[in-house]
């Protein structure tokens, strides 16, 4: 367990209800909750998080199911809602309640931005600030799927079959099949941007047939109640109440939609946001220009003038 | 090879040099011929209840073709031209002239469908009756309004990631691989519906690496060359003009589609369609409903 990345930051275990969630929680100043993606822990963010624990009671957790945190069985055929993101974003609704914080802000990446936009949307009376990391909202995603596309994302479809079909082909070598994905989505396309301590605690992690089975329900619910639930949002016209930033890896060759801040309007009018040079994960790979982009706009809100 | 005998009574086995591969073929029957080709994930064998049926009537050429079965698999680069349609149509032109053959027809099912359109669009002068079964075309596939159901898409963006990560995943689970993809297109999403000795082949065939990789590489030109080549056609409005049938079925991988014909109808001026009781692997879950079809669309 890489303690080393996170020098003086404390470990939490939060029980949510059907979900127990592992947390760091480091720094002082207004909480500031931090959210990790596929196929990752909650060790993507151990470039960013001294900077932001001089200004931010920075809480850095595992998704249900991810990493040290643990999720439900997740076996019932055809109903994945225990995967969903609304499950996961009342997760973080409870595990920030439980460390005293009832407002905060998100800084979110790939599956974790999903939960991100989620929290925003089911409890708007608890986000004070949202970012996300190089997504757009599942219901834009699948609506984008094209030849172009499908390729880049071939993960998608892939992790939401049926289990055990997609658990039985990763399991027989987990780390060829992360490690590809990894390099796969960086600019550079091989691992060099992760850190060694940080790549072993994935592999080591992703090894693990429970967390190969629940990141495959996080996409089952991502083909299913996920996209359903943005749907209805949609219909209702619901939007992000809280200032929001968009923030985008502009060396991403494929896989990702071409106007990030224009399919994100519907949703939130007030988003703002720009390209980061990088690939899909910011954080690791351009931790300084990602940090300069979001620093702004998260101390905007606590800027006492 | 102990098993053929029973699946292909009477027929000869042949092995063809065509050029940059050797195409292997079971070969029978009388009459005005007849070419059968297979898809993904399976071989000739996919024919064995139809074949003995449509020998009575035609010469039957039922071969794998390049990168499946016995037939050979040629070296693949980047722009994944060795697994095009374009190509594996010209193997198949040169199968049959070298079986004495210059004018045929052809049924063909999912990749071997793929194959036959391309076939008649690039040699129109060769094919006399045209049956495609249980697809749309590649460029068809790929159009927004056709990808409503993810699960289809799947094998498709899996297989035509980079070498050598479906290459790899597939190698390490060759048999669960290949019985997920055909109870995925099976009816009741069970194998019950094959032959043992059928399924033997399938799995026998790509289980081998080289083969895995073959396949890859027919799904990654699917993803590059020959969109681009029905794009050119589809622009140009190259037509099919002659009888062409297409046959679906009714739980088979254009149960979602409103109508099938509809989406054919811009590349064909003489189509028929058919509406049978079946899932995607329709030579084997419903042979007598497809030999009805054919023997119609067919007939001298």
């Amino acid at each position: 367990m890489p303690n080393d990345l996170f020098p003086g930051f404390a470990e939490h275990r939060i029980d949510t209800g059907d979900a127990r969630i592992f947390a760091r929680v480091g720094g002082s100043g207004p909480p500031l909750l931090l959210l990790h993606g596929y196929p990752q822990t909650h060790a993507c963010w151990h470039k960013l998080a001294p900077d932001l624990a001089r200004h931010f009671t920075c809480v850095i957790p595992d998704l249900r199911g991810y990493g040290q945190s643990i999720g439900p069985p997740g076996d019932t055929p055809g109903d994945h809602t225990a995967y969903s993101k609304r499950a996961m974003a009342l997760d973080f609704v409870k595990v920030m309640q439980a460390l005293g914080h009832d407002r905060f802000s998100v800084v979110s990446h790939d599956r974790g931005g999903r939960v991100g936009y989620r929290i925003a949307l089911d409890h708007p009376d608890k986000v004070d600030r949202l970012a996300t990391l190089d997504i757009v909202t599942t219901l834009d995603a699948w609506t984008d799927m094209n030849m172009a596309n499908a390729v880049g994302r071939f993960h998608w479809p892939f992790l939401a079959r049926p289990a055990p079909f997609p658990e039985t082909m990763i399991a027989h070598d987990p780390v060829y099949f992360l490690d590809y994905l990894l390099s796969q989505w960086t600019a550079a396309k091989d691992l060099s941007a992760f850190d060694p301590r940080a790549l072993a605690h994935y592999r080591e992690s992703f090894s693990q047939p429970s967390v190969i089975h629940a990141s495959c329900e996080d996409y089952r619910a991502g083909a299913t109640c996920d996209p359903e639930i943005d749907a209805a949002d949609r219909k209702a016209g619901r939007t992000i109440a809280a200032p929001m930033l968009a923030l985008w890896g502009a060396e991403r060759k494929h896989g990702f939609v071409n106007k990030p801040i224009e399919t994100w309007r519907p949703w939130c009018p007030h988003v703002t946001g720009e390209p980061i040079v990088s690939g899909h994960f910011l954080p690791e790979e351009a931790p300084e220009a990602t940090l300069a982009a979001l620093m702004p706009f998260l101390r905007a809100g606590h800027e006492r003038t | 090879m102990s098993t053929e005998p029973d699946l292909f009574k009477g027929f000869e086995a042949i092995t063809i040099d065509v050029g940059s591969v050797t195409i292997f073929a079971r070969t029978g029957g009388n009459g005005p011929p007849l070419l059968l080709l297979h898809g993904y994930p399976q071989t000739h064998a996919c024919w064995h209840k139809l074949a003995p049926a449509l020998a009575r009537n035609h010469t039957v050429v039922v071969p794998d073709l390049r990168g499946y079965g016995r037939s050979s698999c040629p070296p693949s680069d980047a722009t994944h031209r060795a697994y095009a349609k374009r190509t594996m149509a010209n193997d198949m032109l040169q199968l049959m002239a070298k079986q004495g053959f210059a004018r045929f027809a052809v049924m063909g099912h999912d990749r071997g469908a793929r194959v036959a359109y391309r076939l008649t669009l690039d040699y129109p002068d060769a094919v006399s009756r045209l049956a495609i079964v249980d697809i749309i075309s590649t460029l068809d596939q790929w159009r927004p309004e056709h990808q409503t159901t993810r699960d289809r898409i799947h094998h498709w963006a899996f297989m035509a990631q980079p070498a050598p990560l479906p290459e790899t995943l597939i190698a390490a689970n060759a048999r669960d691989w290949i019985e997920a993809r055909l109870k995925r297109g099976a009816r009741g999403n069970v194998l019950t519906g094959f032959d043992p000795a059928a399924l033997d082949d399938y799995v026998r065939s790509h289980a081998d690496p080289d083969r895995i990789h073959a396949a890859c590489e027919d799904y990654r030109a699917g993803a590059t060359c020959d969109l681009a080549d029905d794009r050119k056609d589809f622009d140009a409005s190259n037509k099919i003009v002659v009888p062409t049938l297409v046959a679906w079925g009714s739980v088979g991988s254009l149960a979602d589609i409103a109508d099938p014909l509809a989406v054919w109808r811009p590349w064909c001026t003489n189509l028929f369609g058919a509406r049978i009781e079946s899932g995607h692997y329709i030579p084997e879950d419903n042979p007598d409903a497809l030999l009805a079809y054919a023997e119609s669309i067919f007939k001298p």
